[in-house]
């Protein structure tokens, strides 16, 4: 008897401290942050070892065992420090002893295990440059990673946003099967609305500094314009998207939208697709490239916002050098003369260059759902190719059309596409799109020297000799132009001044903001 | 005989233009007509020449209405663009009463267990949301005016074939039907002399409802990428490109969107009329 008393008074007491809590947490005034992202907000993919679309989601809720921070620098995130062995295969983490799940599951050896087996079972150990051969656990906190190779990107790539961050059990259902975010990230998932928005607050668990907003409510706004009337409407407070660059003027006129640019190192450039037969003599690759007026696209199209591209990759990625990343000035008389030399010429007095009785015709597919810029550059680009005598033929999908062209059926001829960003740059973008292990063929461009040479440079340990093997490489792509780069972007981050305080980039753009830093004004 | 008929059908159509709605629509459809046709003459620049240097100008002698975002002429773009929403709705619309309307009257004629088939079939596709038909025929086809047209085609056709399978029934019954037959009159001369004669006027009072409806659904389609593929200079694309402007350059999304508007109530006033007239008689 006395004990059921005892436990009614105990339930009663929590109650009351539960209400008391509730009520003071709404006193204080909650502060409440509303970014907008055009990307997909779809958490139930957000598992570590799935392509869940947003990378930022997975930036704030899981961590990995060391973080790529400002100018590439490698940074301590679960793993207080580490050791790599002279010989480059094995890295010894030293994780950290205060971390936990933000169910309260603790971070520790064994769960490091666990995650590397489910990364087994995923089938996801293919984004390390080199075979992992086995995870083992040297003590509750020392866990020892044994690579097949030594690559010098292996540290880089635990960085990466996917797939080798940490969630535990309590993120799956009873099948295994993913059932729910568990990280233990400064941010975890409140609640939210698939494909709408998602609303994120403070891990109580989490290890490092505490965040100083209450709220993060991520908003999918998939149209630009909408997302620079909802700054304008104060319905939102940070745009982490593009807007359509004609909106600038308009930001640029209200005084209480401020902007924080970054210095990205993401390009936009034209896919060759090297199946195409056309496209198979240089030539005609480099008559695309002098036919591409960089310079007007920046400054006619886009009002100035942007630099005009010289090589694929932009000047502030690694390795990229002047001299290795010239590019081709625009110069038509010059492209005319390489389409001429390569056989083409205009027989029938159409306007469109033949060879062989074939017009050179062109299917250049895009989207806009991402970028909204891409539909006026490649209109353009039609009209400027016409100047050329080569008919393009323009093909807007909706994006999951659009990526299956360019991942699987490539049923292009050109497709408008971006580089990779930031701890990608150059090898995980090189890798991705330019190469392919065991004789496969690579997404964007395949050549034999270009292949064997990209599966080297990972494998490069020493400075010195990956300098000189990424000259190599770019100038290679360069000569060949196995892309036709248009032009680098910029990044900006749009807010509302009177709302938000302490506003500083991250070092990555897939994280964007330093949300630990960000503040709302009292 | 011959001349009463002639003269009724004169009569009728005095009757449909007596209304001034009906005129004012018939001349808006006139006007934007010889526009579509006379496009390459009128225009005054190519509607697909683009020259970024001069983007997004204010109207002048060179560019009447000024210029779009990537420099084109849009005055050009429009007249032209009269030619596409035209052209492709007309498209639609005769397909669909070419096939629509002879299945309906065979059915109708014929009747029993061959028309029940036919009524399940043309069921099938009236129970066909136009919108997913669209996006079916673009996701596996891919998006263009051919593609367009044929999605819409396949979605309204039935709509033909059951108002001209509904007439022919109601002909079927009339008296005069008897003493054709007695008289020794084929099928063939029944069906197309007398009774699609008598049930056309209805047909066309339906087909200038509905092109309203194409031609914004065109448009529509256009607009939201499932048809006319850019740089086509078509309302609906015009439209969509100019949305991102609608705060710094409104006059770019307000030019297409009013010709739209006009062409649309036209062919609604003129649908009117007819359909009043055909009531009538």
């Amino acid at each position: 008897m006395k004990k059921r008393n005892l436990i009614k008074l105990v339930s009663l007491g929590v109650l009351a401290a539960t209400l008391m809590a509730g009520s003071m947490v709404q006193a204080a005034e909650e502060k409440v942050v509303t970014a907008m992202t055009s990307i997909d907000l779809t958490p139930e993919l957000c598992d570590p070892t799935k392509s869940g679309p947003d990378f930022r989601l997975y930036e704030m809720i899981y961590d990995p065992l060391v973080r790529y921070g400002k100018g590439g620098e490698i940074e301590p995130a679960l793993a207080e420090s580490w050791e790599i062995s002279d010989d480059g295969t094995t890295y010894t983490f030293h994780l950290r002893k205060d971390a936990k799940f933000s169910d309260g599951t603790e971070f520790n050896a064994d769960n490091v295990i666990w995650n590397y087996n489910r990364w087994v079972e995923q089938d996801v150990l293919g984004n390390f440059s080199s075979e992992l051969k086995s995870v083992n656990k040297i003590d509750d906190y020392t866990v020892e990673f044994q690579f097949a190779d030594s690559c010098y990107t292996l540290l880089i790539e635990f960085s990466y946003p996917r797939p080798f961050r940490f969630t535990c059990e309590s993120a799956l259902d009873e099948d295994g099967e993913f059932a729910q975010e568990v990280g233990t990230g400064m941010w975890m998932i409140d609640s939210y609305e698939s494909g709408q928005e998602v609303v994120l607050v403070p891990n109580p668990n989490y290890y490092g500094e505490k965040p100083n907003v209450d709220k993060v409510v991520l908003k999918q706004v998939v149209d630009g314009d909408a997302r620079v009337m909802a700054l304008q409407s104060g319905e939102a407070d940070l745009n982490l998207q593009d807007i359509p660059s004609e909106s600038y003027s308009i930001i640029q006129s209200i005084d209480s939208l401020s902007t924080e640019q970054q210095i990205s190192t993401l390009s936009f450039y034209l896919i060759e697709n090297y199946d195409t037969p056309a496209l198979q003599d240089v030539k005609v690759r480099q008559a695309l490239n002098y036919a591409t007026n960089n310079e007007s696209i920046v400054n006619d199209l886009l009002d100035g916002y942007g630099n005009p591209a010289t090589g694929l990759m932009s000047p502030t990625v690694p390795y990229v050098t002047e001299e290795n990343s010239k590019g081709y000035a625009y110069d038509l008389d010059k492209a005319k003369e390489l389409l001429a030399e390569a056989g083409y010429e205009d027989t029938d007095g159409d306007g469109i260059v033949e060879k062989d009785g074939e017009p050179l015709t062109l299917r250049l597919v895009f989207q806009t759902e991402e970028y909204s810029t891409w539909k006026s550059i490649c209109e353009f680009l039609k009209s400027e190719y016409a100047k050329l005598g080569v008919d393009i033929e323009l093909v807007e999908e909706e994006s999951a059309a659009y990526y299956d062209a360019i991942w699987s059926t490539r049923d292009y001829d050109l497709c408008i596409y971006r580089s990779y960003e930031d701890s990608w740059m150059p090898h995980g973008f090189l890798k991705s799109l330019f190469y392919a292990a065991d004789g496969a063929k690579a997404a964007n461009w395949y050549d034999e020297e270009l292949n064997n040479d990209i599966a080297e440079v990972l494998k490069t340990q020493d400075e010195e000799k990956r300098t000189e093997l990424y000259d190599k490489i770019l100038t290679l792509m360069n000569d060949e132009a196995v892309t036709v780069p248009l032009y680098y972007p910029n990044r900006d981050y749009i807010y509302n001044n009177t709302r938000l305080t302490n506003v500083e980039l991250a070092p990555t753009a897939y994280e964007g903001i330093d949300w630990a830093k960000l503040d709302v004004a009292e | 005989m011959g001349s009463r008929r002639k003269k009724n059908t004169n009569l009728y159509w005095k009757q449909v233009f007596q209304a001034p709605k009906t005129r004012i629509g018939f001349v808006i459809v006139i006007l934007f007509a010889l526009a579509a046709i006379f496009a390459p003459v009128l225009a005054p620049h190519d509607p697909l020449y683009v020259d970024v240097s001069i983007k997004l100008q204010g109207p002048s002698l060179a560019y009447p209405l000024g210029t779009d975002q990537l420099g084109r002429c849009i005055l050009s773009r429009l007249l032209w663009g009269s030619r596409y929403s035209l052209s492709y709705s007309f498209a639609v619309l005769l397909i669909t009463v070419a096939v629509g309307v002879p299945i309906g009257l065979f059915a109708g004629y014929v009747g029993g267990k061959i028309d029940s088939v036919i009524m399940r079939v043309i069921d099938v596709f009236m129970a066909m949301p136009m919108f997913i038909v669209a996006l079916a025929i673009a996701g596996t086809m891919g998006a263009s005016g051919a593609h367009l047209i044929l999605s819409l085609s396949v979605v309204s056709w039935a709509e033909y074939a059951r108002l001209a399978r509904a007439l022919t029934l109601q002909e079927k019954n009339q008296n005069y039907m008897t003493a054709l037959k007695a008289g020794g009159c084929g099928h063939a001369r029944i069906i197309f002399k007398h009774i699609l004669r008598n049930i056309l006027p209805s047909i066309i009072a339906l087909a200038s409802m509905e092109i309203g409806s194409i031609i914004l659904s065109i448009a529509g389609f256009s607009f939201i990428g499932l048809g006319v593929q850019a740089p086509t200079p078509e309302w609906g694309i015009m439209l969509s490109d100019s949305k991102s402007y609608i705060q710094t350059y409104p006059s770019l999304m307000f030019y297409p969107g009013i010709l739209i508007m006009l062409i649309v109530l036209a062919f609604n006033y003129l649908g009117e009329g007819i359909q009043n007239g055909t009531a009538k008689r």
